[in-house]
């Protein structure tokens, strides 16, 4: 878990204000988001490969709002460059985009999982 | 339609004494939430249910219109990019209805665009407050208790 100390993927304590104080509806809808992220994201990656930019634009968006939610800074910021992209209809280096999303994803539930089992002991 | 259950802890309790009036009113006090992200619209629901608020959920713009025509609100909750029909479209057709019945339901925008230039937009359509995304309990509740008070 103290790998993580300087780049954590979630800003707990803004995600905990916005649900009022309430840590299990937070997981409750963090577990909602991480079920629902591959769906989402093939989604995504089909709108960047058919370069249909409304598309991505829409699809970024909401995704950036789920992620602004929960307090999930990298997402966030690389949803908007998304959103962006689309806005602009410009899908130049969107493809590296959906790589680096996967990889903050990716780090975003290894970071808690590893909480939840520091938790547990 | 969904009803809300509001639990009180002793210090909202105090509060509420104090404020009773205000408690009376909302009780009574109908919103709509136009949100299509699901994840935002949960979050929106919890924090106006656990106020008491009685909420309607609308999944788009053009939800949230037959809604209201059918059983206008006290306020609207209305997210500005969604699909189907927009928050802004949505606005301007609502308010087009009311000239005809000299009513105005408050509508308040909640949008990710933090730009003067889309707030403009939000006020050209018709809608009078506005709200950033994400969106802050305390804001939001601010917001909705000074439209009561009006």
């Amino acid at each position: 878990m103290n790998n993580f100390i300087g780049s954590i993927p979630i800003d707990l304590a803004s995600a905990l204000e916005r649900t009022g104080g309430e840590m299990d509806f937070l997981e409750e809808l963090i577990e909602m988001f991480i079920g629902d992220f591959d769906e989402k994201y093939s989604a995504l990656k089909d709108a960047v490969n058919q370069k249909d930019a409304v598309q991505v634009r829409e699809l970024a968006h909401s995704l950036k709002g789920s992620s602004a939610s929960l307090g999930f800074t990298a997402l966030q910021k690389t949803f908007f460059q998304l959103e962006t992209a689309g806005r602009d209809n410009n899908l130049f280096d969107a493809e590296k985009k959906l790589d680096l999303l996967l990889s903050q994803f990716n780090e975003l539930k290894t970071y808690l999982e590893n909480r939840n089992k520091t938790e547990q002991d | 339609m969904l009803t809300l259950h509001p639990t009180k802890k002793s210090a909202e309790q105090t509060q509420l004494i104090t404020k009773h009036s205000l408690h009376e009113s909302l009780l009574h006090f109908r919103i709509l939430l136009a949100e299509d992200n699901e994840i935002n619209q949960k979050l929106v629901l919890r924090l106006l249910e656990k106020k008491g608020y009685r909420v309607t959920v609308a999944n788009n713009g053009q939800e949230a219109l037959s809604i209201w025509e059918k059983d206008p609100v006290d306020l609207i909750l209305m997210d500005v990019q969604m699909p189907k029909m927009d928050g802004l479209e949505t606005t301007m057709a609502i308010r087009k209805k009311e000239e005809k019945t000299g009513k105005h339901v408050p509508i308040i925008a909640m949008t990710a665009h933090a730009m003067q230039e889309d707030k403009g937009k939000c006020f050209e359509a018709g809608m009078n407050e506005y709200l950033t995304k994400p969106i802050s309990p305390k804001e939001l509740i601010d917001i909705i208790e000074s439209k009561i008070n009006e």
